[in-house]
């Protein structure tokens, strides 16, 4: 296995003191940061998640709905796109992440309401 | 009404699969518990993965990972043990070699044996599941632990058959080949949260030679769930249930679709027989079979 020192990062708790850092540094060649961004597409954490975490990930499957026009497709199509787009894409999360259950529920109400639009009632 | 569209069809239902009545569409939480179960079936089995290493070093002593249940660590090694939790009634101790000790592992019961005997003797602490057992007889009453005697039934009553040439293993009860695997998982724990059962009678629907929007219709209708007056008035939508056609009967399914002389002009247009006579006595709960006949 390889590892890229260039694209590494370390992050550091807070109790570490600036030489330790200092050290390591040159120790590992690899630099430090004070936060941890995004590595393919899935949000570094670092500590207690919120629910910020998992709107974020919300957020993104209804955006991708919106774009996708999913009003002109008739209900099947619907289904088949919720099925893709809504399981799949927090997918990459959930495999590491335990989703509390408010998350899961806004996710299946995301379904849901993407299934059964208003159309009956205009 | 207005900012609530109507949801005809029972999320139990559509979350079923797709021959059992469902659409098959996979909730949020058990997608979730089912690709977690990935980690613990990977913990469970390789021992030549890093991150496996890195888990069992910090978090592990001995490969316990049935004794540890207390949640403390990272949010994923949290994640891992209360999917375990979930699972592990889905995982089966297989004995091969028997070089497991016996203490350590749930392989007898659903609980390693050192969380149910307070006392064990200090020559027994080495002992392997193999040891237990010289020439085909069980010598688990001559050793310096006693065990209690539901214990020593169980074991017992095993009809242990050792194999030297495979390793004792983990395997998973959902599947057939005994490996884990997201889908065998999800189904797993579906079945567990299974409202009603249901028989495999919805797959013909789904083979029918039609365009996907007429299945997805009659779906619905084998649901009972189409959206006409009687059905709506039925969920409390504020509409009167008079057929807008012939004004004799209430708008139910039956009639919209069969009885009222509108229907039946059309589908005798289109060169059906008269539906009416293929579902003389027929309620709204065979309705599936008088559909599945035409």
């Amino acid at each position: 296995m390889k590892v890229s020192l260039e694209k590494s990062r370390i992050y550091a708790s807070k109790g570490v003191s600036r030489s330790t850092k200092e050290s390591l540094e040159q120790l590992t060649q690899i630099k430090f940061t004070d936060r941890l961004d995004k590595c393919l597409g899935f949000k570094m954490k670092y500590g207690r998640t919120t629910k910020e975490d998992f709107l974020d990930i919300y957020d993104r499957v209804a955006s991708k709905l919106a774009s996708w026009k999913g009003r002109l497709l008739n209900k099947p199509g619907r289904v088949t796109l919720a099925k893709v787009v809504l399981t799949s894409l927090p997918s990459y999360s959930m495999q590491i992440q335990w989703f509390p259950q408010y998350a899961c529920d806004t996710l299946d109400k995301g379904v849901r309401n993407f299934i059964w639009p208003r159309l009956y009632f205009r | 009404m207005n900012d609530h569209a109507m949801h005809i069809v029972r999320w139990n239902k559509i979350i079923q699969p797709r021959n059992k009545g469902g659409l098959g569409i996979r909730t949020a939480r058990l997608q979730n518990t089912a690709l977690l179960g990935k980690l613990v079936w990977s913990l469970l089995q390789s021992k030549n993965k890093l991150w496996v290493s890195l888990l069992e070093d910090k978090y592990l002593k001995e490969g316990k990972l049935f004794l540890d249940k207390k949640a403390v660590g990272s949010s994923t090694w949290k994640a891992i043990t209360k999917t375990l939790s979930i699972l592990e009634d889905g995982f089966q101790f297989k004995i091969g070699d028997g070089e497991t000790n016996i203490w350590f592992q749930p392989w007898i019961l659903k609980q390693p044996l050192c969380d149910l005997i307070q006392d064990i003797s200090p020559t027994d602490i080495c002992l392997k599941i193999k040891d237990l057992w010289n020439h085909e007889r069980c010598i688990i009453e001559s050793l310096h632990t006693t065990f209690p005697s539901t214990i020593t039934q169980a074991i017992q009553n095993l009809n242990l058959c050792i194999i030297p040439s495979i390793e004792d293993t983990w395997i998973w009860n959902g599947n057939l080949n005994g490996e884990y695997s997201t889908r065998s998982g999800y189904h797993w724990l579906l079945s567990r949260h299974e409202v009603e059962i249901s028989q495999d009678t919805w797959s013909w629907i789904w083979k029918l030679p039609v365009a996907a929007s007429v299945q997805f219709f009659i779906w619905q209708t084998c649901h009972r769930s189409i959206p006409v007056k009687a059905v709506l008035a039925h969920k409390g939508v504020n509409v009167s249930s008079d057929c807008p056609f012939c004004h004799n009967e209430d708008e139910t399914i039956l009639h919209c679709l069969f009885h009222c002389s509108r229907s039946v002009a059309v589908w005798q247009g289109c060169g059906f027989p008269n539906p009416n006579s293929l579902c003389i006595g027929v309620d709204v709960d065979n309705i599936d079979r008088v559909i599945h006949k035409m």
